[in-house]
């Protein structure tokens, strides 16, 4: 049985990313600080969690010790991310550490000890979530995209440092997704039905293990998005300025 | 005449942060310097218990520490604060340890972070400008120093990001290899380091690109199409990469 551990994985796009799993006979590990929406999950599938706040280094190594005690991983997602809208002054610098701390530091952080203590197996897959802000920019939301971003760098530089141990890379940047995460945090909640279900972007990840992609940007309208956001900045700057800052 | 400008220099110790603050005083600003170091332990007359600040920039207090001393300076206003302290690494993901990785992180990105939000009010009484220095490892896979380039490729967006919320005037700019004791400090290959440019002459060319315009630049025609291929070619870069 394979062994997949996804980081947030008590709602969202973790939780659809646990069934997809589970339903494909992974074992799952769960990492949230969600205690209610982990025990959910432990209730609808076979997952066990730890609960453990990100934010926190000691959490963190508390969620090492943890994962020692189990078997080598053979998909490791690292998922969990929060965010901080308003504009950069308004909003409070702890509030920006703490982006930082989830979507940046945690992840490679992880990363690096799970490598050192040998707990990714040969031919495993580690998967980062980045965003569509990476390529589209992401005004009102600046340390989020920077965490998104950074992600995605280290993501690229890992897939070449890992090859040779035969450890898949794949980065994924997902556009607006029905999600609790997404309805919080957006301007204007109108439209939402436009979001890509999280079970669908689920499956997307799941498909692109499989055909050991390195980037995937699920969905054609956000590839597209993707695309004008690389040709044309100016073009997507200017959109994400009037459909996001301008709203908040 | 034109009054004395406020430069605020990270990282002016060492390497580009000391020769752009060499090239500041003699344009005769007032220069307020940020470094790691005790000030008796620096040995030069550029350093004054009024222009140097010490401040460790990997500490969560950081930004209050360079607040403190512009209070005490009775500075209210800041014209340029350019933001240049950087540290790094060398060698493989897996060897590297927990405490190397909170430095890079806290020093290239969470700094500039709390400094930013700390200068705004200073920089937006003389509509001022922020520099934040990145690297055009940025733009590149860098498997033996995936946590420094991750922590430049945040801090290219933040920037980015921060230009188009228009609060205040940002400036990106992106230096490659340069010759100063950074590399020395992480173990880099010496013998690769000689051919790099001196600080000096690169620093010169980032005041250059202050005075100018654009919202990022990259310095040197060779970085800047190395950094554009990084960018827009990332397949065959990636290839290039992997195959050295």
């Amino acid at each position: 049985m394979k062994h997949a551990v996804i980081t947030g994985a008590a709602a969202g796009i973790g939780k659809a990313l646990a069934h997809r799993f589970a339903q494909a006979g992974h074992a799952i590990t769960g990492v949230d600080i969600d205690t209610s929406g982990a025990a959910r999950v432990e209730r609808e599938l076979d997952a066990r969690f730890v609960i453990a706040d990100l934010r926190s280094e000691a959490d963190i190594a508390r969620v090492l010790t943890k994962l020692t005690q189990e078997k080598p991983i053979d998909v490791l997602i690292h998922n969990a991310g929060i965010n901080a809208v308003g504009r950069f002054p308004d909003i409070d610098i702890e509030n920006h550490e703490h982006v930082i701390a989830v979507n940046l530091y945690a992840p490679m952080l992880l990363t690096a000890a799970l490598l050192k203590a040998d707990l990714i197996a040969k031919g495993a897959s580690i998967v980062f979530i980045s965003s569509l802000s990476h390529y589209t920019s992401y005004p009102g939301a600046a340390t989020y995209a920077a965490t998104k971003s950074g992600l995605a760098s280290y993501a690229r530089s890992l897939s070449i440092a890992l090859a040779p141990q035969n450890i898949h890379i794949m980065t994924v940047f997902p556009g607006p997704t029905r999600t609790a995460h997404a309805r919080r945090y957006s301007p204007h909640n109108t439209r939402e039905e436009k979001r890509m279900p999280p079970e669908k972007l689920a499956h997307h990840v799941f498909r692109g293990i499989k055909k050991k992609k390195h980037l995937i940007v699920p969905g054609a309208t956000n590839r597209i998005l993707a695309l004008l956001g690389k040709g044309c900045p100016p073009l997507m700057e200017y959109a994400m300025r009037k459909v996001i800052l301008e709203k908040l | 005449m034109q009054s004395k400008k406020t430069v605020l220099i990270t990282g002016a110790t060492d390497g580009i942060g000391r020769a752009l603050a060499k090239i500041y005083r003699t344009r005769g600003e007032r220069l307020v310097m940020v470094g790691r170091r005790a000030l008796s332990a620096l040995n030069d007359p550029l350093y004054t218990k009024d222009t140097y600040c010490r401040a460790d920039l990997s500490q969560n207090d950081c930004a209050n520490r360079v607040c403190e001393f512009l209070n005490a300076q009775k500075i209210d206003t800041i014209d340029l604060a350019i933001q240049n302290a950087g540290t790094g690494y060398f060698g493989s993901i897996a060897e590297q340890n927990a405490e190397s990785i909170r430095d890079i992180v806290s020093v290239n990105l969470l700094a500039p972070l709390r400094l930013t939000h700390a200068l705004i009010p200073y920089l937006k009484k003389t509509n001022g400008k922020l520099v934040l220095i990145g690297s055009i490892t940025h733009a590149f896979p860098c498997p033996d120093y995936a946590v420094y380039a991750a922590s430049k490729e945040a801090l290219n967006t933040l920037g980015r990001n921060l230009q188009i919320e228009g609060d205040i005037n940002v400036q990106i700019i992106h230096p490659g290899a340069t010759r100063t004791g950074l590399h020395r400090k992480i173990g880099m290959d010496n013998e690769k380091t000689k051919g790099f440019p001196p600080a000096e002459r690169v620093a010169k060319k980032i005041t250059q690109a202050i005075d100018g315009r654009r919202f990022i630049a990259t310095i040197g025609w060779r970085n800047a199409w190395a950094r554009f291929l990084g960018r827009y070619c990332e397949g065959i870069v990636n290839a290039m990469v992997r195959a050295t």
